[in-house]
């Protein structure tokens, strides 16, 4: 008999009862919401599942009716419209009923269904840690014969060891480095300007003696060089690409200017013992405007354009 | 008797798990990305990241979607200038911070509209965003995209300068990401 109690049956009921109760709640989409007739809220309501079967998913406080919740043309969803009251639900000819219950008489307190109906526990099958290459893969020479793993500075104690901790404050260093580099390629400029006036208005022949431009040359020559050696013994960048950008630009208009700035003031000392003063003169002059012009050039690619 | 409906009440049991159970997919890389746009009075800037990694969580039934995650390495994101990127690199600190992770705590899914409401973790620090979105079912193809922005001073970052001038406090994300549904 079905009925008569057996061990076995007991068993396989208290099995049923036992998933019944533990299986379903948690099963798909749909997990143990908490009735609480005390709350009084205004809500919305969003729904998962079939026509037949609806769960709420969602609700807001104080957001007014009517609110399309889904949208035409997605599943089995179309256009819903609620009228409602605090405690009086309604969806077209609907109940809205979960695990058998209506809620048409029931409100929902948020805080306890939002934490249960959204439990993200979604993880990433691996979860990458820092591994970041600590040195660019565009090393130039110069930043690997100094700041390599293995570079000069690292061996002469200036700095440590290659290490993540390490590479950060070489990247603080880098930015003070490069500040520095800006700020004396700024003086440089205001410089290398002054040189370029003092030595139209010597050949004009507004000043007595050249002394004044010469001296500002020298300022302007001590100036550069140093802006230039802190743009080389910068630590390397976070990154460099195989790209073309302003600071590419940068660089090759440095060539250029340093090319000016090693035959400008040459040609300077040659134009002095020069048979033909103002021919070497106005050549002097003319490589010293382009000179200035590139380093302007320059100058305002990285200010401006970067 | 007994153990066939024994057996046919755990088949049905488990035939209901597999097939009401939500679908875990994981975006196509190859088809996803992620940018920023940090507004400058001088100079706006926009940076791109194609190694944007999406799960969601999606119900088959209606295809809404109930959790996800994500996250970018920031070394990732590349504006065309790698010296910049470097300089943006040095203010979120990317070697002792080198992922920004997002996870989902509710999500509203209107079908073709979203509201996803989460946790983001970008700086070491995690604050909670909300992101408007969009999505859109192909064929087996699902699309979603949306945008969000945070505050870098909320998140303790340093705002870039140019010209001595400081950036929009803001920085503004839009991403697409791209899933088979199998």
């Amino acid at each position: 008999m079905f009925f008569e109690f057996t061990h076995k049956k007991v068993s396989f009921w208290l099995l049923m009862v036992f998933i019944i109760l533990v299986y379903f709640p948690f099963s798909g989409n749909t997990k143990p919401y908490s009735f609480n007739q005390m709350y009084q809220f205004d809500f919305t309501l969003g729904f998962k599942g079939s026509n037949d079967e609806k769960h709420i998913i969602g609700f807001e406080q104080n957001k007014s009716f009517p609110e399309p919740i889904f949208k035409k043309g997605f599943g089995n969803s179309k256009d819903y419209s609620f009228s409602t009251t605090n405690s009086n639900i309604s969806y077209d000819n609907y109940s809205l009923v979960l695990f058998g219950k209506s809620i048409l008489q029931d409100t929902v307190k948020k805080e306890k269904l939002s934490e249960e109906m959204f439990e993200n526990l979604l993880e990433f099958d691996f979860e990458e840690t820092a591994k970041i290459p600590l040195l660019p893969q565009n090393i130039s020479f110069m930043e690997k014969l100094l700041w390599g793993e293995s570079g000069l500075f690292r061996k002469i104690g200036i700095t440590a060891e290659l290490t993540a901790e390490q590479r950060e404050k070489e990247l603080g260093w880098r930015k003070t480095i490069l500040t520095l580099h800006q700020g004396f390629g700024l003086l440089t400029w205001g410089l290398m300007a002054g040189s370029v006036t003092l030595g139209q208005l010597w050949l004009d022949g507004k000043l007595d003696s050249p002394i004044w431009h010469r001296r500002l040359v020298y300022t302007t020559v001590g100036s550069y060089s140093l802006s230039g050696l802190l743009a080389i013994v910068a630590p390397p960048p976070f990154e460099r690409r195989e790209e073309f950008s302003t600071i590419s630009f940068h660089k090759l208009a440095a060539w250029l200017h340093f090319a000016g700035m090693v035959a400008t003031p040459v040609l300077g000392i040659l134009t002095k013992e020069s048979s033909d003063y103002f021919r070497s003169a106005r050549f002097h002059q003319r490589l010293g405007y382009v000179t200035f012009s590139i380093y302007t050039i320059a100058m305002l690619s990285v200010l401006i354009f970067s | 008797m007994f153990l066939r409906i024994y057996f046919f009440f755990i088949f049905f049991l488990y035939s209901s798990y597999v097939f009401s159970q939500n679908a875990i997919l994981q975006n196509d890389k190859s088809n996803s990305r992620i940018s920023y746009e940090l507004r400058h009075p001088a100079h706006d800037v926009v940076g791109v990241s194609e190694e944007l990694e999406v799960k969601i969580e999606l119900n088959r039934n209606n295809y809404s979607i109930i959790n996800a995650i994500a996250q970018v390495r920031v070394a990732s994101f590349n504006s065309g200038n790698s010296n910049r990127d470097s300089e943006a690199m040095n203010l979120i600190e990317a070697i002792k911070y080198p992922y920004a992770r997002f996870r989902s705590t509710s999500i509203r899914d209107f079908g073709d509209t979203l509201t996803i409401y989460g946790d983001l973790t970008f700086h070491g620090i995690t604050k909670n965003i909300t992101i408007k979105g969009n999505k859109k079912i192909s064929g087996s193809k699902l699309i979603i995209s949306g945008n969000f922005a945070i505050s870098l001073d909320s998140f303790n970052v340093k705002r870039p300068t140019l010209l001595f001038i400081p950036s929009e406090e803001y920085l503004r994300f839009s991403f697409k990401c791209e899933f088979t549904i199998n």
